[in-house]
């Protein structure tokens, strides 16, 4: 297909009697940071290894700038890869690693040491290149596998979870510096991670994928905001489910769902729907407000709830409040802390609180078989 | 009543063991300590009767054949030990690396040779060579120790390969080597520790081993552990004693020395 640089046709991949991959499509354009997310063991891995050519795919095609790939083996791609081990070369000085490539091509001496010098520098380690891996730290081994993947100027970079092995505080660095890097450069970046917000805050796009196949694909934005499936909207965030019927369809986006235990709400309306059609609606708990007292003048587009506070985590930024509506239904509501000891009026375990969203942000996610 | 481990247990335990660690040593060494003063003994006899060299004069300028069959034990140890070693690293890496059939049956049968005793091997290596009627000679010694030999380099070497993480081979695939390529400058480098070590281990296994090199010599192809073997069959001579301190600081200079080299080699 025009525009796209890398192109994934139905591919199937079987271990024994086992589907890995489902027939999976995509569509990767060139530049872009696309991300593969999922939950572990839903065959991320396995699609990455069918790109870098280390798997043949059972069924279908991958293309490379509409070249077919499948017949052409690892070494000739123009493809590299960064692994979650970071698979450095022990007997080689960092120098010696990212020149690796280099050497295999034969280029002069003094090509190669300006080439990965200026790769050592990309990655921040100009004055590391006499040392050996093992005398690098984690992070520091991670920049030096991706200067090694980037010297043979690959059109497509790919990443398998290239942060799990680090610490949290470093990993949010070497996000940032990778987003940098890909600006900078301007390869294609294909990035496997079962991270959420890993995927969301660096992507272009990305690609949710469960049991060996594609659910959704989107911007990190349509992912979050708008999941089309339960599966998307669980495994990207928290969210609110609840289970009711539809009553009313007020007019063009909007549409009244009765739900046992807590009565009328009104909800987005993106599909077609009819009266009597069990629904699936959530609403993610940042955009529920909490109060022990009704704010006045609150616009008819807001769902007003009362409950109960039945548990309160407090986690530093933000504080998690469970409120229960009934014996099966129960909201999870996070409330930021803008100005924690000055909030109008703490909330405390058991209170009775009072919750209200937007209409716009609750959706429906599931129609039927519920 | 509780049990106070740390002072009940400390200092009877340090001199416990230092006790034991000094009847180890002494159960260990003394035997050489007295091989070593015995060799610079004037007499025959096992009494002292004021030091000399003569028996190491007598081992360096009036012991022909000695010589002749250490010059035969080293060709041997060498030779062996460089062929079972390039085999062994070889099959080693060919188990680690493909994934065939009989990978598993074949890394069985690989260490066989190391558990059946010596004694069978030397039997059913001189039936096979009598068998293809080969005449036995030095060239069959070579043949026997280097067949006892392929089993320790490939253990040693597969160990060393089994703390290899695989994706770094796929990563030299990946960054653009072909599968030579792969083995030359990835593989084996990263093997060449274990490779050493495999072919250290092979020589000195060739160098002393006595029992298969008993069944596969011919006449005249004698190796020094026969040797000295015929020598005691006529009294142990002294001779032996100032070989054996010979052996003996031979052995430690060529391990301190290889010991350094692997290090300097590998850690830089
Ligand atoms: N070589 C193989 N032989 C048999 N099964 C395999 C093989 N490789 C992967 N699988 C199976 O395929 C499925 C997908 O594996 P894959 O490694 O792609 O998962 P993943 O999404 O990368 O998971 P994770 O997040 O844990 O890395 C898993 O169920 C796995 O057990
Ligand atoms: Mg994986």
């Amino acid at each position: 297909m025009k525009g796209s640089l890398v192109t994934i046709k139905n591919v199937e991949k079987s271990f024994g009697g086992f589907r890995a991959l489902k027939g999976v499509s995509l569509e990767i354009k060139k530049g872009e940071f696309y991300s593969l997310l999922g939950p572990s063991g839903c065959g991320k891995t396995t699609l990455l290894r069918i790109i870098a050519g280390f798997e043949e795919p059972s069924a279908g095609a991958v293309l490379l700038d509409g070249r077919d790939m499948v017949p052409i083996p690892a070494n000739r791609r123009p493809v590299n890869t960064i692994f979650q081990t970071y698979a450095l070369f022990p007997h080689l000085t960092v120098f010696e690693n990212v020149a690796f490539p280099l050497r295999l091509k034969k280029l002069p001496n003094a090509t190669v040491k300006d080439k990965v010098q200026q790769f050592l520098e990309l990655v921040k380690l100009p004055n590391e290149g006499k040392k050996l891996p093992a005398q690098l730290s984690g992070g520091q081994k991670q920049r030096v596998a991706i200067a090694r993947a980037l010297i043979n100027e690959p059109s497509v970079l790919l990443l398998d979870e290239p942060l799990s092995a680090l610490d949290a505080k470093l990993r949010q660095h070497m996000l940032i510096e990778l987003d940098t890097i890909h600006d900078k450069i301007g390869i294609t970046f294909i990035y496997v991670t079962h991270d959420q917000q890993e995927a969301l805050s660096v992507s272009d796009r990305v690609a949710v994928m469960n049991e060996g196949e594609i659910v959704q694909i989107g911007t990190p934005f349509e992912i979050y905001e708008s999941p089309t499936s339960p599966f998307v909207a669980h495994f990207i965030g928290e969210t609110n489910y609840i289970i009711g019927a539809v009553t009313r369809l007020i007019d063009e986006v909007r549409v009244e769902i009765e739900f046992p235990e807590i009565g009328a709400v009104v909800a987005y309306r993106d599909k077609p729907l009819s009266v009597g059609d069990s629904v699936k609606m959530t609403i993610r708990p940042e955009k529920i407000r909490i109060s022990t007292e009704l704010p006045e003048g609150l616009s008819e587009k807001f769902n007003v709830l009362s409950g109960n506070v039945d548990e309160v985590i407090y986690s530093g930024f933000q504080s998690k409040f469970f409120v229960r509506m009934g014996e099966r239904t129960m909201f999870r509501v996070f409330k930021q802390h803008v100005r924690y000891f000055m909030d109008e009026k703490a909330i405390n375990w058991k209170d009775q609180v009072y919750i209200w969203w937007h209409y716009n942000d609750s959706f429906i996610v599931e129609v039927g078989e519920t | 009543m509780k049990l106070d481990l740390k002072n009940t247990g400390n200092k009877p335990t340090g001199k416990f063991s230092l006790g034991m660690f000094t009847l180890v040593i002494c159960f260990l060494y003394m035997p050489l300590m007295i091989l070593i003063v015995y060799s610079f003994n004037e007499s025959r006899m096992m009494s002292w009767s004021g030091f000399s060299l003569r028996w190491y004069n007598s081992l360096f300028f009036e012991s022909k054949n000695l010589w002749r069959s250490f010059g035969n034990s080293a060709l041997i140890a060498v030779t062996s030990a460089t062929i079972s070693t390039i085999i062994g690293t070889l099959g080693a890496i060919g188990l680690y690396w493909y994934k065939f059939r009989f990978n598993k049956t074949i890394k069985v049968a690989a260490f066989v040779p190391m558990l059946i005793p010596e004694i069978i091997m030397g039997v059913s290596l001189l039936i096979f060579f009598a068998g293809i009627k080969l005449r036995l000679s030095l060239f069959t010694i070579f043949l026997a120790h280097t067949t006892f030999n392929i089993p320790f380099v490939l253990m040693v070497v597969m160990a060393r390969l089994e703390e290899f993480d695989f994706s770094i081979v796929e990563a030299a695939y990946d960054l653009g080597a072909a599968e030579l390529q792969t083995l030359t400058k990835v593989i084996l480098p990263f093997a060449m520790p274990g490779i050493i070590s495999g072919f250290l281990i092979a020589v000195t296994l060739s160098l002393e081993d006595f029992v298969i090199t008993f069944f596969v010599s011919g006449p005249g192809s004698s190796t020094l552990p026969l040797h000295i073997f015929s020598m005691i069959r006529f009294g142990v001579s002294p001779v032996i004693n100032a070989l054996s301190v010979v052996m003996i600081a031979g052995t430690v200079v060529l391990a301190v020395l290889s010991r350094n080299v692997i290090k300097y080699m590998f850690q830089k």
